[in-house]
């Protein structure tokens, strides 16, 4: 999956849905990080995922 | 001995001293004090110093020692606690602006167990603005230095704590470890770190990080004071409900138990990718000493470890922005620019890729019990590098430029993902004469076995008193 972005896009998330406003500068700082972090979290795709379920829940189950 | 050499002591030397009457709490802590005043200008270790506190539970422990109530190895001995965990009456800051001045009314459970114990609390010390980084380049309070060279960071991020212990400007420490920051600080400052299993010690009164991953543990200045430590904060909280109700082995007796035939093993592939050369040296020096003490070494392959910095990364961002999410909005300009930047970034997160990373987790759980499943211990290098300098962002590993803060918690991040123990300890010096650690891990509730083989190391260790000159 790319994890191109755009800063318009990163203005929208984060006023849109998180409600944070982000003026140019910090756009300009957060969005090749947030791009190079989504690249990593997407290569966790690279583990087969399918049939884990998360820690805590696994936790909870006493596994 | 001259009451200045005082400070030098570990935790078992002074108490031996204490319970005999040979010294008193009073001239324990004025020592120490003494040499804050001396030495701390140049480490900057501490944010607040306690004095007169300091000299009053100095003087109770003196009186309840010379009455006959000695309470035990902590009693009357001078020891820091990292600023993020609460305490009565005292300024705790976490390292940041925001909570400057802020003053809680209640102790954490451990600070409460340390004091109940008989320990002198010195004061609060340094650290990375929320324990949100690795270096304790500390925007609010000034940078925390490194004994062995000032120029150089402390790691964090519990840097003042490990600080504060290298330079003999308390006897012990506690710090936090969400990442790795009581070990990467103590593997940067030569002493011993140690960040117990999840839910052995009570993290109530202790400013969240990030809920899933933060453990708090002891920094001394070897592993017998780390037991000595762990001893008195281990132990269910009924005020923190991920404690586990778990009997609390006898710590100092562990350490007296034999190493021959413990079976340690050393994720070969993630520890040997970007790794400086001395710390490899050093690290592989450590296992042959190992070997000749009795311990079998052997190599495994854990291919699914190289995911685990993004696993932590996603689960601390998420975490973390939530605890910081009405402050963010209306303080940000309070923030220091690299917390500011996480806490950003951690809102841009969908929930989905939070789960993602708990469901990674999951993963490098299975892994790790699969490989302490047969053996006792694993092994690796606590950081990849020694101490970087005070402001560099990037180091040099072998051809690769290398991110500082990924460099330090790439070792070590794994066993906060899976609640492991794991101790840092010196394992020698770089040519600069710089300390490099050796991390032991061990299986869930065993940091018996983690402490004796640490401790069985140590003794034969040509370094352990080393220290650095300021």
């Amino acid at each position: 999956m790319s994890t191109k972005l755009s800063t318009e896009v990163i203005h929208g998330m984060a006023r849109e849905l998180a409600g944070l406003e982000l003026d140019p500068d910090r756009l300009k700082l957060l969005t090749p990080r947030l791009e190079g972090l989504l690249g990593e979290i997407n290569r966790l795709d690279e583990l087969d995922l399918n049939e884990v379920e998360p820690a805590p829940i696994i936790e909870m189950k006493g596994e | 001995m001259k009451r200045d050499d005082l400070c030098f002591l570990t935790i078992g030397q002074l108490s031996e001293l204490l319970r005999k009457k040979e010294v008193s709490p009073v001239e324990a802590t004025e020592a120490v004090l003494s040499r804050i005043e001396q030495v701390d200008e140049r480490v900057h270790a501490y944010i607040t110093v306690t004095r007169e506190d300091a000299r009053r539970m100095a003087q109770e422990a003196e009186k309840a020692i010379l009455s006959g109530n000695y309470l035990g190895p902590l009693h009357g001995v001078p020891i820091s606690l990292k600023d993020n965990l609460s305490t009565r009456g005292v300024q705790t800051t976490a390292g940041s602006k925001i909570l400057q001045g802020y003053i809680p009314n209640y102790d954490a459970t451990l600070v409460e167990r340390l004091k109940a114990a008989g320990a002198v609390i010195l004061g609060k010390v340094n650290m990375h603005e929320f324990a949100y980084g690795a270096t304790t380049n500390n925007p609010h309070y000034g940078p925390t230095h490194n004994p062995w060279d000032i120029e150089r960071i402390p790691g964090g991020s519990s840097g003042g704590s490990a600080a504060a212990v290298a330079a003999s400007l308390c006897i012990a420490s506690i710090g936090t470890d969400t990442g790795g920051s009581i070990r990467i600080p103590s593997s940067l400052c030569g002493v011993v770190g140690l960040k117990q299993t999840y839910g052995r010690v009570s993290r109530h009164g202790v400013i969240p990080l990030s809920w899933s991953l933060d453990h708090a543990g002891p920094i001394t200045k070897n592993v017998e004071d780390a037991a000595w430590m762990l001893q008195v904060i281990a132990g269910v909280d009924p005020k923190d409900p991920t404690t586990r109700d778990l009997p609390v082995p006898d710590y100092a007796a562990a350490l007296r138990g034999d190493i021959q035939g413990i079976r340690c093993v050393v994720p070969r592939d993630y520890v040997y990718e970007r790794l400086d050369k001395e710390v490899g040296e050093a690290f592989r020096s450590a296992l042959c000493a190992l070997a000749g003490l009795g311990a079998r070494v052997e190599e495994i392959s854990l291919p699914r470890l190289a995911h685990a910095p993004a696993v932590e990364l996603a689960i601390i961002l998420a975490e973390a922005s939530s605890y910081h999410q009405e402050t963010l909005r209306k303080r940000a300009g309070e923030y220091g620019p690299d917390v500011r930047a996480f806490l950003e970034l951690g809102e841009l997160l969908l929930a989905t890729h939070y789960l993602k990373a708990q469901r990674a987790q999951s993963l490098l759980r299975q892994d790790l019990k699969e490989a302490l499943r047969e053996a006792d211990l694993l092994l690796t290098p606590t950081a990849a590098v020694a101490a970087p300098r005070i402001g560099e962002e990037s180091i040099q590993i072998g051809q690769e430029t290398v991110d500082v803060v990924g460099a330090l918690i790439r070792l070590t991040c794994p066993f906060n993902l899976t609640g492991l123990p794991a101790l840092t300890i010196p394992c020698g010096f770089t040519r600069a004469g710089l300390p490099i650690g050796l991390q032991i891990a061990g299986r869930a509730f065993d940091e018996a076995t983690v402490l004796r083989l640490a401790h069985a190391y140590e003794v034969s260790a040509p370094w352990k008193e080393r220290r650095p000159i300021l």
